[in-house]
């Protein structure tokens, strides 16, 4: 059985008159990557301070490595974690190598038991390790921002937006890294808006709103059980066809609905899209498309944190 | 420990505060050529010991007031998240920090000085510099304390420094002017502490007291102490931004 690494129950908090989190609970298994979503304001960074001891919770616990936060021993289990909150901590006027040896030290860590020189070539920033930090661009305090976070090889690192900013070239350059960090024994949770990145870099999901979890599993459960309404096909065939289309297809029960951008949207019990085309083709219409109607994270995201009656799972 | 010195290190307000005090300390070597040594340990009070109660000041802010103004403190409290253990290694660094340089210039001065009076009458006393190094040894620390709680409580750089200010230079002298509770307040009695110390009346709080007494060592760690607690309270029971 998966270990589980970091984990929160029922926790809530409130600030003044706002609600937070509401009964949150989550938790990442041993080895995966694990993505944090939601609307701005949904609660993630509370979740993510919780977490790592800087915020209390009102209610609730909440464990990281095994050990209750703010316990026993959670100073050597924060210590062991990699964290980046809401963009990197830098201090400006010095450079990359002293922010890293800052950090090393705090951790009491020489700078090869931190291995400033590995990480800062692991994120590229090798080059401009003497320059002072405030003269980075935001991509490369990102950057610098991680390769702290995994200052002392942690067991789990903790990252809060780690895109925010960056370019596209950024982005994969991130993406790629982070996705390669479970290979090294690293567990990764990880919140983020973009969905799409989250979409190619987890491989399992919380979606929350308003404090509390609306969605939780692996990418592919999420996907399947919020897009099982909406699975089927997608057909794009001639415009002025598309009446006589749709009668075809709903005539042998099939339902059948104008998907944005000219195509069909082909639902109910077919297995094979071939049918669809055999059935269209014998009646003389061309299908010039013919695609799997798969649920991208972002349609499922809308749909949970937009519906105000979507059930809670 | 070794973090924090890494950071005084690394960070210009520290370079700046020891550039601004070797400016000072060549500004007295020039006076002292033109106008002589002064009396007692004048010279070395003026372009010493001014310039380091200053700076401690400034220093003592900073030490806190650092992680405030640089956003770091989610970070430094992530690496470990022992508050009290990260106060106590700032304060740590403050009495050592503001403790050897104060004591090194005055000690710098003392051939320095006696060198550059060499063409006057008055002469640089070793006992004088001594005395009145060790006395500003004592008050600088006093002052970085009070900046540094000050910077705890506002939690902020700005605030921390304006605060330690109107607390040095308003709130404590107003304090030491009401007839009942004078006796309570922190300048005299650090004044009297000092005083004693240097044996030089300095004339900042009426009469000249010449010998502290318990009750003046008492007042001024009661301050140190209060200010200090207040600071550590706010700084552990605060969640962090």
């Amino acid at each position: 059985m998966t270990a589980i690494l970091a984990s929160v129950d029922g926790i809530s908090k409130r600030f003044g008159k706002t609600q937070a989190l509401s009964g949150l609970s989550l938790a990442v298994p041993e080895g995966s990557v694990c993505g944090l979503l939601g609307p701005n304001g949904s609660g993630k960074t509370t979740a993510i301070r919780i977490l790592l001891g800087l915020s209390r919770a009102d209610s609730g616990s909440a464990e990281l490595l095994g050990t209750t936060v703010g316990g026993r021993g959670f100073k050597d289990v924060v210590s062991r974690t990699g964290s980046l909150i809401e963009g990197p901590a830098l201090y400006g006027r010095a450079t990359a190598r002293q922010n890293m040896r800052i950090q090393a030290r705090a951790r009491g860590l020489s700078d090869d038991q931190a291995g400033i020189d590995r990480l800062l070539q692991l994120v590229g920033l090798n080059e401009r390790a003497n320059t002072n930090a405030r003269g980075f661009s935001l991509g490369m305090k990102q950057r610098l921002g991680l390769a702290i976070s995994l200052i002392g090889d942690p067991k789990m690192v903790i990252l809060d937006e780690p895109t925010n900013g960056l370019d596209p070239s950024g982005i994969v350059e991130i993406r790629e890294l982070i996705t390669r960090l479970p290979q090294s024994g690293v567990t990764v949770l990880v919140s983020s808006h973009l969905l799409s990145e989250v979409q190619l870099m987890c491989d399992r999901a919380t979606i929350i709103n308003h404090g509390s979890v609306v969605a939780d599993g692996t990418m592919e459960q999420i996907l399947r059980r919020a897009g099982a309404a909406e699975a089927g096909f997608l057909v794009r065939v001639a415009p002025d066809e598309v009446l006589k289309a749709t009668g075809i297809l709903t005539e042998i029960g099939l339902s059948v609905a104008e998907a944005p951008g000219g195509e069909l949207a082909v639902g109910g019990r077919i297995e094979d899209g071939s049918q669809i085309n055999t059935l269209l083709a014998g009646s003389g219409i061309y299908v010039s498309e013919l695609r799997k109607n798969q649920p991208d994270l972002e349609g499922v995201f809308m749909s949970l944190t937009h519906d105000p009656d979507a059930p809670v799972t | 420990m070794r973090a924090e010195l890494l950071k005084i290190r690394s960070m210009p307000t520290p370079m700046w505060c020891l550039i601004a005090l070797l400016i000072c300390f060549v500004l007295g070597i020039a006076g002292v050529i033109k106008w002589g040594p002064g009396d007692d340990a004048g010279a070395a009070d003026i372009a010493v010991g001014l310039p380091t109660l200053i700076a401690a000041v400034i220093f003592g802010v900073w030490m806190a007031g650092v992680e405030f103004g640089q956003n770091t403190l989610r970070q430094v409290l992530t690496a470990d998240p022992r508050r009290g253990r990260l106060i106590l290694a700032k304060l740590s660094v403050i009495v050592l920090v503001v403790g050897l340089v104060t004591a090194g210039l005055y000690l710098l001065s003392l051939p320095v000085y006696h060198l550059a009076a060499s063409g006057h009458e008055g002469s640089i006393t070793t006992e004088a510099v001594l005395r009145a190094g060790l006395s500003a040894v004592v008050s600088n620390l006093a002052f970085a304390i009070v900046g540094f709680a000050f910077a705890l409580i506002t939690a902020s750089m700005a605030g921390g420094i304006t605060m330690a200010l109107v607390f040095i230079f308003v709130i404590d002298t107003v304090t030491s002017l009401i007839p009942w509770i004078e006796n309570y307040a922190m300048g005299p009695a650090l004044s009297d502490i000092t005083e004693n110390i240097s044996g030089v009346d300095s004339g900042l709080f009426g009469e000249s007291v010449s010998k502290a007494t318990a009750q003046d060592v008492i007042v001024a760690l009661a301050w140190l102490v209060g200010l200090v607690a207040l600071g550590s309270l706010r700084f552990i029971r605060s969640e962090v931004k």
